[in-house]
Order: C-alpha cells, then sequence, then structure tokens
C-alpha cells in the first residue's frame, strides 16, 4: 500500500515541476515580447543547435533537462530525471549568460546531473539512482567554438555584407539634409539587420540600394543577385542561413563524456551498484548540409560495472562486469528542417567478468543490440531497443519515453 | 510731428478736423496694439537641424553586452568616419567629437547574442543582434 502511495506522490511531484516550468516558461515569453528586445536573456540564448541533435546525443547529453521512463516493458523499470545544472542556474540568473561569467561557469555548462527511481515489474519502489555526467570533450557546443567562429571571421558572404554596408553608410553621408540622411539611414538598418523583404522597403532606396551594387559588380556578386533575382529575400534571412550552414559544419564533430552512477536498495540507503562510464559520439561522412537526408554516426560506450556479490552473505560491491558497447547510428533527417525524426543504432556488446565466476556462468559474453528510436513530436522520443543473445538465441526487448527539453516554448508551440 | 510715421493719401475724401483727428487716434490705437502683441510674442522656432549643426561635438560611448558566449568569441567593431575600434568581449567602446549628422558603423561576428546602447542621442538608441553575424548603424541626432 506504502508503495502505491509513494508512485502518487513520485508522479504527482514530477507533474507538478513539468507544470512550474512551463509556467515560467510562458511567463518568459510573455516579458520578452513586452520588452521587445533581446536584453532579456533566455535560456534558449545559450542552447544553440539544439533542434538539431540527433536523440542519441540527447541522451548522452542533454542540453536543458530529460524525462526517461525506461525499460517500460521490462521487469525492471526506471523513472529518470536529468538535467544541466547550468540552465537550471540560468532560469533564476539570467546575468550568467553574459560572457565573462559565460566562461567562468564552464563546468557547469559541461555537467549534466540525474537522479531516479527504480520500479519493479509491478510498478513499485526498487531502490533511488543517481549520476553525474560530464563532458570532457564537447566540439558540438555551437556558442563555445572557436572552429565555428574562425569559419565566420572569414566566411566571404560576411566579409562581402560588411563592404556593402561601407558604401551604404558613404552613400548615407553624401546626404546633405540631416532629415534625410537618418531616414535613409533607417533604411539601410531595415536592409541590413530586419526581416523586411527588400521590395518591400522603399522604391527609391531600392534603386539606389541596385545602382550602388551595379557600379561594383565584381566586389558585390551574391548581394547583387539576391537585390535582382530574389528581392522577396532579406539581408537578415541569407545571413541566418549561412550561419545555419556553419553550424552545422560542428553538429557532426566529438562528444566524449565520462559519468558515475549508482542505484540504491529499496529498504536501506546503500549502493547495490556503482557504473563508471564513458561514451564517445562522432558523426561519420559530411555534415547535415552535405548530407541533408541521412548521416551516420560512431557511438561507443564502455562500462565498468561494481554489483553486489550475492554468494557473500553481507551487501556489497565485490563483483566487477567491463562491457563495451561499439555502434552506428543512422539519424534520418527532414531535409527541409534538417531534424532528426527517425533513428536506428545498431551495436554490439561485449562484456567480461573480472571477478569470481557463479556457478555455470560464463566469463565473457556477446550480445547484438538493434535500437529504433522515434521522433513522436518535437520534444519526445520512443526508443525502442531490441537485444539478442547468440549463446542462448534469446531476444530481449525493452521500450523507453524520453522527453527532451531544451526550452519550455517548443513544447508549448507544438512546433514541427 | 514725430519721425516714425506712417501718411495716408485720402485723396478727395473730405474731412473735418474733428473727423482727421478721430481718424488719426484710431490708426495709432490698432498700430501700437498691434506692436505691442508682436513684441510680447515668443520668437519662432528655429528649425531642429540647425539647432543640431551647432551643437557642439560630444563623446558618444558604445556599451556591448554580449551573452551566452565565452570572451573571445566575438568581434565587434565601431567606424566613425574611418576610425575603427573592436572590442572582442562584452565592454565599452567611446568615440570623442561626434557631431550630430555622424554615422557609428556596427559590424563584426559573435556567437552570442549582442546588445549595444549608445550614451548620446541617436537613431536608433540600441540595437540587438542573434548569434551570427552583425550589422548596423547609429545615426547621430
Amino acid at each position: 500500500m506504502k508503495y502505491h502511495v509513494l508512485q502518487a506522490l513520485v508522479g504527482l511531484g514530477l507533474l507538478l515541476i513539468l507544470n512550474n516550468c512551463l509556467a515560467q516558461e510562458s511567463t518568459g515569453i510573455k516579458k520578452k515580447a513586452v520588452a521587445g528586445d533581446s536584453s532579456t536573456h533566455t535560456v534558449k540564448d545559450v542552447l544553440t543547435a539544439d533542434s538539431l541533435a540527433s536523440g542519441n546525443t540527447k541522451d548522452v547529453l542533454t542540453s536543458f533537462f530529460q524525462l526517461a521512463f525506461n525499460k517500460l516493458t521490462g521487469p525492471d523499470k526506471e523513472l529518470n530525471f536529468s538535467s544541466n545544472p547550468f540552465a537550471i542556474m540560468l532560469k533564476s540568473d539570467t546575468s550568467l549568460a553574459v560572457d565573462t561569467n559565460y566562461y567562468k561557469y564552464r563546468v557547469l555548462r559541461n555537467t549534466n546531473f540525474g537522479f531516479g527511481l527504480k520500479l519493479d515489474s509491478s510498478y513499485r519502489f526498487n531502490g533511488f539512482s543517481s549520476g553525474v555526467t560530464y563532458a570532457l570533450i564537447n566540439k558540438r557546443d555551437s556558442s563555445t567554438s572557436p572552429k565555428l567562429f574562425y569559419e565566420m571571421r572569414h566566411n566571404k558572404f560576411y566579409a562581402e555584407v560588411d563592404s556593402f554596408q561601407t558604401k551604404l553608410t558613404a552613400y548615407t553621408l553624401s546626404i546633405k539634409d540631416l532629415n534625410t540622411r537618418k531616414q535613409f539611414n533607417q533604411l539601410v538598418n531595415a536592409f541590413l539587420s530586419k526581416d523586411t523583404a527588400f521590395n518591400k522597403l522603399d522604391s527609391s532606396f531600392q534603386r539606389i540600394v541596385i545602382s550602388i551594387a551595379q557600379a561594383n559588380k565584381d566586389s558585390f556578386p551574391t548581394i547583387l543577385h539576391f537585390l535582382l533575382k530574389k528581392p522577396s529575400y532579406n539581408l537578415e534571412k541569407m545571413k541566418r542561413n549561412v550561419q545555419d550552414s556553419l553550424k552545422s559544419k560542428i553538429s557532426n564533430d566529438w562528444l566524449w563524456t565520462l559519468g558515475l552512477s549508482d542505484t540504491t536498495y529499496k529498504d536501506q540507503f546503500f549502493f547495490s551498484n556503482i557504473v563508471l562510464r564513458t561514451e564517445l559520439i562522432k558523426g561519420l561522412f559530411g555534415d547535415t548540409i552535405t548530407h541533408p537526408g541521412s548521416n551516420f554516426e560512431l557511438d561507443v560506450k564502455s562500462c565498468l560495472n561494481f554489483l553486489d556479490d550475492s554468494l557473500v552473505k553481507t551487501r556489497n560491491l565485490r563483483r566487477t562486469l567491463f562491457s563495451v558497447e561499439p555502434g552506428i547510428n543512422w539519424v534520418i533527417r527532414s531535409r527541409n528542417s534538417r531534424q532528426s525524426w527517425l533513428e536506428f543504432k545498431f551495436s554490439g556488446s561485449y562484456s567480461h567478468n573480472l571477478t569470481t565466476l557463479y556457478p555455470g556462468e560464463n566469463r565473457d559474453s556477446l550480445a547484438f543490440n538493434g535500437t529504433l528510436r522515434v521522433r513522436i513530436i518535437n520534444n519526445i522520443w520512443v526508443p525502442l531497443t531490441i537485444r539478442y543473445d547468440p549463446r542462448s538465441g534469446n531476444f530481449l526487448g525493452f521500450l523507453d519515453i524520453k522527453l527532451n527539453f531544451s526550452s519550455f516554448s517548443g513544447l508549448i508551440k507544438r512546433q514541427p | 510731428m514725430s519721425k516714425n510715421k506712417i501718411v495716408i493719401d485720402l485723396r478727395r475724401t473730405p474731412l473735418t478736423p474733428d473727423q482727421t483727428t478721430d481718424l488719426h487716434a484710431a490708426l495709432h490705437k490698432t498700430i501700437v496694439s498691434q506692436l505691442k502683441k508682436a513684441a510680447a510674442a515668443p520668437p519662432p522656432p528655429k528649425s531642429k537641424a540647425k539647432l543640431a549643426v551647432a551643437a557642439a561635438p560630444q563623446t558618444a560611448v558604445l556599451t556591448v553586452t554580449i551573452t551566452g558566449t565565452n570572451p573571445g568569441l566575438s568581434n565587434i567593431s565601431a567606424n566613425l568616419n574611418g576610425t575603427v575600434k573592436s572590442i572582442t568581449k562584452s565592454g565599452t567602446i567611446s568615440f570623442d567629437n561626434v557631431n550630430s549628422g555622424d554615422i557609428i558603423a556596427i559590424s563584426g561576428d559573435s556567437l552570442g547574442t549582442t546588445s549595444i546602447t549608445i550614451s548620446v542621442s541617436a537613431d536608433p538608441i540600441n540595437m540587438n543582434f542573434p548569434p551570427g553575424h552583425i550589422n548596423g548603424n547609429f545615426f547621430i541626432n
């Protein structure tokens, strides 16, 4: 009876957390709309390129938080919550996002913590779990990538826009009447950094801009093409597209994490197991621009698991298992949004017992795993894992549900 | 007779001495009252443009706040009449001898969100940019 009460309390607690966070985010959106500028920094500001990350990557390192219901069809079910501590701190103190603070908190930004509940086949409490993960190498973070910054500094289109801005400014300064100069400068700003289509701007301004570009055809080939062939476009949109292309160059880069997790017994705060884990991910065969439809990820996991040796009467952690699981994750993306919607991971796992064997137990074991991961809506993934043991010929299946939150606005708006 | 006078030719209109005196008195009263009103009225407003031209050069301070990235992963430049000043993290850029009608051109790159505010009267007074390439002009009023 008490377990059912505990279940209900935990469920209620999680619902309250979710509800509270949703409420906070919707308030933030309203505040931002009133303020009308980006001086109100939100969590979304620092979670860049998150929507393009694969579901597999989000399982390795979450950018804000993840709720996971693991092994729903198995005898040992898990309900896990993992989060980024910096993202949570940023919700209450937005000044942490200022670049000088941002660097100070780099350790927290690369850290995930988590805790969870273990449940038995009847959904009764079967122990607590907790863990921490740290990204030793994260070259996918577009907010701190020197490689991305270098690409931006040497981008030809950006240099072309800068030169064109210089020409437009020189023309503006040649206008004698100050009121006319001011009005022209407002149009220059709308042209350079607003989401207004070029052909919606003042017609005489359009003629002047085109004439400036035509007078320097060799210097402004991309801008002239846009002005003449795609006037319904705007420069801001073009800059965004270029930026997305540059970001995609790092979206397949290295991610290497190191983690420690533990589980307690259901009747005593004593560890029933401790796992030291490392995981490495690297995208293969180009980026999401050169391969917009699909690409592959190399995913290698390795664990050292300290378990209770049940042959010893007292509770202990004397049993040690080492395992390694190399795999390839096939990520299928939408060609337009470049978001992953279906993934299939095939991996092989090898396990080795480093300590005393139980009677009839093999020191080494091998298994093959397949995980089909479907994105139900923007933030919700459903991974189905099938494990095959070639020695026994048995299949095991696990069904999970993962809710990834990069920002709550996405959940509210139900973005596709 | 006063030096400050107006002469009106009445042609052949016959006037008696009393009528002539009354006419003088009426004209005098009307003109004096109009002159008094004109003297009491405030001077006509001068155009803003002319006032601005007359304004003395000032110092403009640009406050740049960059969020969501590390220091060194931004490069923001401000250009005033060929004088270029740059910063790579949150801070300020200042220009002396800024005159009305001048333009401070902002350009650069940042991996974070950039907000720039200017200390003098300008159009716009504040500009915000998402991560990426930055372009915008401040017009000094």
